[in-house]
């Protein structure tokens, strides 16, 4: 903003602000009076003459804060203070002598007008490079009290941290530059190395600090959260699956190696193997309805680690084998670590669920659903919901959580066996085309 | 607390950077190698199973 009228007034002003200023204490005031005139606007200019006048104590907004950096920045390096008397000095050394005299009569003024120009005129920091043309073109005696005297406030003022830009030193540096070639140069490019310090420098207080370091627990924490979600929902489907293949080939190929169980003297009677032992994988589950590619190991056991997190489907140890009488029952996860029976609500009766085995194919035909309480163990029973019945259906049940996300229920499938074909003769036709099917033959010798 | 870990990293700033996508990584790597699977248990959606304490 003070650029564009500078130059033709500027000659002229201190002239008259000197000649003005016959007692020893007024000139100075009224030349950097006239001096902020020359540098700014005339939208300014009503401001600083008040202030320069008489009421400092004007309860100006962002004074104390001023101050404060003063005072810190005097306390925390003398340098900065001693750089810009040099400066200023050098940039008065071919000035009248009048202009010495104020600066160290009215250290206390010069000290408050140093804390209020920048805050009078904020932009003439923030453009340094507009004002420096504005001094450069006045080379004449008349500008260089001013411009001193501005190099020593915007030195003081650039010492405060980060409240002006990096460019204001080079400003007051700039000024100079027609008095005297070596020293305001200097001084100049010194503040802009000192300047940097304190802003690295500088400590924040305890309370800042604890307040910052809170600030970044709380980040750390929700970043945390959120890779623990990412984590539960995507990375656990990843390795289950990745599991899930690995397991499936290990075991076709353990089959491969392994001679079946006799088979029953009547055809249409399954074999029933013996329990294996637990945590241990020995079958493969597949559900066209669930997709054309899906299979899951079927594993000993119910804990979460290893079975159902890493080993797809888990048989309650104390329910019937595959094929046997009674209540063949399996949990898995509906939601993360492979979701095996994500789709559970979707069977609708008569859906086919193959489960095969070392020995053969075990096709289940879906019935119906239920939905109970967590702790209703009945529905394991050999009839289910009668625990009292010992019956002689060959029923499978599924166990998964209800609904998605919650513990609060758990999601029932009931099958029931219609059809057993041993391991010689071949898959059933629900899975002979599958995906499936191919993937897990491929590898293995079933 | 970040820039102090930052502070305490040699080098230059590549050399910091590296370093700390380092030590991103190596947390990242124990949060999901050790602390998560330790806390699922815990979590509300992960019993499948009928049993007679309701289900752990």
């Amino acid at each position: 903003m003070p650029t564009p009228q500078t130059p033709p007034t500027h000659p002229a002003e201190p002239v008259t602000g000197q000649g003005d200023a016959g007692p020893a204490t007024q000139p100075f005031r009224i030349d950097a009076a006239s001096a902020n005139t020359a540098d700014s606007t005339s939208a300014a200019d009503s401001t600083a003459p008040a202030n320069a006048g008489t009421n400092y104590d004007a309860p100006l907004p962002s004074r104390r804060e001023l101050r404060r950096r003063e005072a810190a920045a005097a306390a925390g390096g003398t340098g900065v203070g001693a750089a810009a008397g040099t400066a200023a000095g050098e940039g008065r050394a071919d000035a009248p002598p009048l202009r010495s005299e104020p600066t160290e009569a009215m250290p206390a003024w010069s000290q408050q007008h140093a804390q209020q120009q920048p805050q009078a005129y904020p932009p003439t920091g923030a453009q340094p490079t507009m004002v420096q043309p504005a001094y450069a073109d006045t080379t004449g005696n008349a500008a260089s009290p001013g411009a001193g005297y501005a190099a020593a406030g915007y030195a003081a003022a650039a010492a405060a941290p980060a409240a002006a830009g990096p460019g204001s030193p080079g400003g007051p540096g700039g000024p100079g530059g027609p008095n005297g070639p070596g020293g305001p140069g200097d001084g100049g490019s010194g503040g802009g190395r000192r300047k940097k310090q304190p802003v690295q420098r500088q400590p924040i207080g305890p309370i800042r600090g604890t307040i910052r370091t809170f600030g970044e627990l709380c980040i750390t924490a929700g970043l945390v959260l959120i890779l623990f979600v990412v984590w539960q929902l995507w990375w656990t489907d990843l390795e289950a699956n990745r599991d899930n293949e690995v397991l499936a080939d290990q075991l076709t190929k353990d089959w491969a190696n392994q001679d079946p169980n006799q088979l029953p003297d009547d055809p249409d009677e399954p074999v029933v193997a013996e329990p294996v032992e637990k945590n241990t994988a020995f079958g493969i589950f597949y559900i066209p309805r669930f997709g054309d590619d899906y299979y899951r190991t079927l594993a000993e056991g119910v804990d979460l680690e290893p079975v159902l997190n890493r080993m797809g489907v888990g048989r309650y140890p104390n329910s019937a084998m595959p094929g046997e009488v009674g209540n063949f029952s399996v949990a898995g996860h509906r939601v993360t670590y492979g979701k095996p029976f994500n789709q559970i609500a979707k069977l609708q009766p008569g859906d086919e669920i193959v489960v095969q085995t070392k020995d053969g194919f075990y096709t289940y035909t879906f019935r119906n659903f239920d939905i109970i309480l967590p702790d209703a163990v009945e529905v394991l029973a050999p009839v289910p919901d009668q625990p009292d019945y010992k019956g002689k259906d060959r029923i499978l049940t599924l166990t998964a959580c209800n609904p998605m996300f919650s513990a609060r229920e758990r999601y029932i499938a009931y099958a029931e066996l219609t059809e057993w074909r041993p391991a010689g003769e071949g898959p059933p036709d629900a899975i002979k085309d599958s995906k499936a099917y191919d993937k897990v033959s491929k590898s293995g010798g079933a | 607390m970040y820039g102090l870990i930052w502070r305490i990293l040699p080098g230059p700033w590549f050399v910091k950077l590296v370093l700390a996508l380092i030590l991103i990584a190596a947390v990242v790597y124990l949060l999901m190698q050790y602390v998560f699977p330790a806390l699922a248990p815990y979590m509300p959606f992960n019993n499948a199973t009928v049993t007679d304490e309701g289900g752990q």
